[in-house]
């Protein structure tokens, strides 16, 4: 890169959504507005003031529809005045706009435009019943798809993923991955406060994870526990240059580098080519480790994107960590679990953790820099000294827009 | 005319009842459904909603789109299937809105008798007066060149009783719902001896497509359901009256109404089901089996409580009246003192109920165990600790157990059920109780 550029705040809301306890949905949550703002303005305590920022940028899907509210970018303001008539954008790409959306702030100061940049990610979901937002998330593929698809169109797509595996695998073999990974989500997420699941008690999540699915109430091959949650919440950050790094004041050693990107897409209008491999993600990976000079082995860890938990076994293998077909065993084994050979979506992914789509990809990278800074308190993981980096994989669609990238501990 | 073929033109008479509603509604949501079958596809389907004023029939129409509503959100999955060749539907909305307005669409809400004249088959769900329901049903039936079936939703009139007065020529059968209709899963069919074949089968079909089951009686006064509550009240009186020797009227109550519901792991207790029921209702149902039957059916308590004006049943809006106990969402705070006249507050009688009953044994709730995979077990191991422990709340509760499995055997006994496996399964499903009167618990 012509430019160093480091990430120096991070801040998560609350997932808001069924699981906790101050949720309810039969009375008003919180908007859109809130959680901007309150995303917004703790990061900018952490650097001192908005009078630092040259731009921002804010991800978010599909608020036009859960919220009836276009326009993003004109909230950025309401965050500080001192943010008025200054540059925002607001980008899109399903749920890998959060992804993007640190991508466009990369951007800016690889083009030298700007030296600060504040990025968020937002979404409210909870607006409306399910079958109603399925809706709006089906949006993510291409339309004229949507008639034969199914009721809950992205549960639909990706049953049809794991109904391709069980046929190839072994349905026993591939129930047995898809269980654990959804037991680790939750028992990361009761580490972090900020969780949909921080507040499970449930003993008995294998239990659960195993239930054979019922095609007549819900999808075919996968569970409501294999499904990510319907989530409110923001999550921001502050990517700086070196001069822009000088401006806030802040330590390297509290800073982490960003060292390797991708952002690729695959053609909407067409189904995947192979439904047993993220080949979109393998690609955005494959470039993202490259440009970082490093192979999954050097990895702390990892925040991919487990929209379902199909997602998360495919994308082990997608990584390169499990061989085709060996990443339900992968799973199974422990090797994603917090303690294990790699650590996967250590305060529980978008199975636990949550999935406020236009925000995700930000809170991704924010889980990094918490845990290769030293800040993710009960959810921390010990970083070796000889693998002092995490890789996020922020996925938009059924694997269409892939954002990937690469971030090293400064010390 | 093929059975489905009656279905599509129907009236339900007594549409804004408590009952009629829910029968209402399973028959719109039977017949939204056909519409999308084979031969019936883009035929007309009619259902008409009579009861006696229009300000009734406007809340029925508009609880039936709130009922509609709910259930093609729960049921989009089958939903879709259904709407997959309608082309223009494409979102969930948009087929949940579809198939809400064409379910609407076949209601023709009137309270006009002569509407049913072009019916099929008549459901009929109007106040439980043999006189009354004969008269609707035959002047429906002289003025209907259609030879339209009846199913009858009476709780206890004998069927051969409403077919002789309303001269039907065995076109009638018992379709005997239980409240709420749309969720309950019961329905209690009394055949006609010697009525249509074909109307067994239409019920079975209809039960079939809407999820419910049937447990069948013979048409005697009461049926199985009624048969059995009516006469567990007459036994609940009498262990009110016996305790009212030595305690007053409060405890006594109370302590009948713990036993029936808390060492019974039941839903409720005794007298709070006789509120949710009505007095009124309970009354006039004893009324109807003290007239066919060879037998005693008497309440002087509930009769007692009638004078004065305690109803207790339900308001519109669902929520409960005060009967024997007084409510608040759905609790019962205080209740009925019959000595004083007068509502009390409930905790310190019923902390003085349970000083009395002195269980020692851990009981669990109807709640705990109705949601218990282990629940057969839990039965098993409460009943036999409850059978070990010598105080008065097990004795009175040996006492209530042995009587309700001698109604039990007594309703087969009487010719009302071939099998006393019915009375179990009525009261299973019909009044949610976790195990059938007639048990192997060691009482």
């Amino acid at each position: 890169m012509q430019k160093r550029v480091f990430l120096v705040a991070g801040y998560n809301t609350v997932s808001l959504g069924s699981g906790r306890s101050e949720f309810n949905p039969k009375k008003e949550n919180p908007g859109l507005a809130h959680y901007i703002q309150e995303a917004g303005r703790k990061v900018l305590e952490r650097i001192n003031g908005a009078e630092q920022v040259d731009e921002s940028v804010i991800g978010n899907f599909i608020a036009s529809r859960f919220n009836n509210q276009a326009h993003l970018a004109a909230f950025i303001p309401s965050i500080d005045e001192k943010l008025k008539y200054k540059p925002a954008v607001r980008v899109e790409g399903a749920c890998a706009s959060g992804g993007l959306a640190v991508m466009t702030g990369v951007k800016s100061i690889l083009a030298g435009t700007a030296e600060v940049v504040l990025v968020l990610g937002v979404e409210v979901q909870n607006t409306v019943k399910a079958m109603y937002g399925a809706d709006f998330l089906a949006q993510a593929d291409y339309y004229p798809k949507r008639k034969d698809g199914h009721a809950y169109f992205f549960p639909g797509k990706f049953s049809d993923r794991a109904g391709a595996y069980a046929a190839a695998y072994g349905e026993a073999y591939m129930r047995k991955g898809l269980a654990q990974w959804y037991v680790n989500c939750v028992e990361n997420a009761r580490l972090c406060e900020t969780a949909q699941e921080y507040e499970n008690r449930n003993e008995n999540l294998m239990e659960m994870g195993l239930l054979p699915p019922d095609g007549s109430r819900f999808v075919d091959h996968l569970n409501y526990t294999d499904c990510s949650k319907v989530s409110d919440g923001a999550s921001a950050l502050v990517l700086v240059s070196e001069e822009g790094l000088k401006r806030t004041g802040l330590p390297l050693n509290e800073a982490i580098e960003l060292v390797g990107f991708a952002q690729v897409e695959d053609n909407i209008m067409e189904e995947p080519a192979d439904p047993l491999e993220l080949s979109t993600t393998k690609a955005a990976v494959n470039r993202a480790l490259s440009m970082a000079g490093i192979g999954n082995e050097q990895l702390a860890t990892v925040e991919t994107h487990d929209c379902f938990t199909i997602a998360g076994v495919l994308a082990t293998e997608a990584i390169g960590f499990a061989a085709k077909g060996q990443g339900a065993a992968y799973v199974a084994e422990g090797n994603t679990a917090r303690n294990g050979t790699i650590s996967f979506n250590t305060t529980g992914g978008l199975i636990a953790w949550g999935h406020p789509t236009g925000a995700t990809g930000v809170h991704q990278v924010v889980t990094i820099w918490q845990q290769l800074t030293g800040q993710a308190g009960q959810a921390q993981i010990s970083v070796p000294a000889n693998k002092p980096y995490g890789l996020t994989v922020n996925m938009g669609g059924n694997d269409k827009t892939v954002v990937s990238m690469v971030f090293k501990q400064c010390k | 005319m093929s059975h489905l073929d009656r279905f599509k033109n129907i009236s339900v008479i007594g549409a804004a009842g408590k009952m009629g509603s829910g029968i209402l509604l399973l028959n719109v949501l039977h017949a939204a459904k056909l519409m999308h079958h084979g031969p019936y596809i883009g035929q007309t389907f009619v259902i008409n909603a009579i009861d006696q004023n229009f300000e009734r029939l406007q809340g029925v129409m508009t609880y039936l789109k709130g009922q509609l509503l709910k259930w093609a959100e729960k049921n989009i999955v089958e939903l879709r299937k259904l709407f997959a060749n309608r082309a223009h539907l494409i979102d969930n909305k948009d087929i949940i809105e579809a198939f809400v307005f064409e379910a609407l669409s076949i209601v023709k809400p009137s309270i006009n008798m002569e509407a049913a004249y072009h019916s099929s088959l008549v459901f009929e769900a109007i106040i439980e007066d043999e006189t009354i329901k004969a008269s609707v049903l035959k002047q429906i039936n002289d003025n209907n060149p259609y030879e339209p079936y009846f199913l009858t939703n009476t709780s206890a009139i004998p069927i051969e009783v409403l077919n002789q007065k309303a001269q039907l020529g065995g076109r009638i059968i018992g379709c005997h719902f239980y409240n709420p209709p749309a969720v309950q899963k019961l329905i209690e069919v009394v055949e006609l001896k010697g009525g249509h074949p074909e109307l067994s089968k239409i019920v079975d079909g209809f039960a079939r497509h809407m999820d419910k089951l049937i447990v069948p009686s013979f048409d005697v006064a009461g049926f199985v359901g009624n048969g059995f509550f009516m006469r567990e009240i007459l036994f609940a009186e009498k262990m009110y009256n016996d305790l009212r020797k030595g305690l007053g009227a409060q405890q006594a109550l109370l302590i009948t109404n713990k036993v029936s519901h808390e060492l019974m792991m039941r839903p409720m207790g005794i007298f709070q089901l006789v509120d949710y029921v009505g007095i009124d209702v309970c009354v006039l149902i004893m009324n109807v089996m003290n007239t066919y039957l060879d037998e005693e059916i008497v309440s002087p308590l509930l009769t007692s409580l009638l004078e004065k004006g305690v109803r207790g049943g339900q308001h519109h809006d669902g929520s409960q009246k005060a009967g024997l106990f007084s409510y608040e969402k759905g609790r019962a705070v205080e209740l009925y003192d019959l000595d004083a006249d007068k509502y009390v507050p409930i905790e310190a009688p019923a902390l003085e109920a349970e000083k009395y009953l002195s269980v020692q044994t851990k009981v669990y709730s109807w709640n705990q165990l109705s949601r218990s995979k282990y629940r057969e077990q839990h039965l098993k191991e409460t009943f036999e600790n409850l059978a070990q422990e010598d105080s008065r709340g097990t004795q009175l509760l040996k006492t209530y157990m042995t009587a309700m499995k001698a109604l039990g055997l007594q309703l087969k006994e009487d010719g009302v059920t071939a099998s006393t496996d019915y009375v179990n399964a009525v009261m299973m499903n019909g009044f949610y109780h976790l195990y059938g009167p007639v048990n192997d618990y060691n009482f």
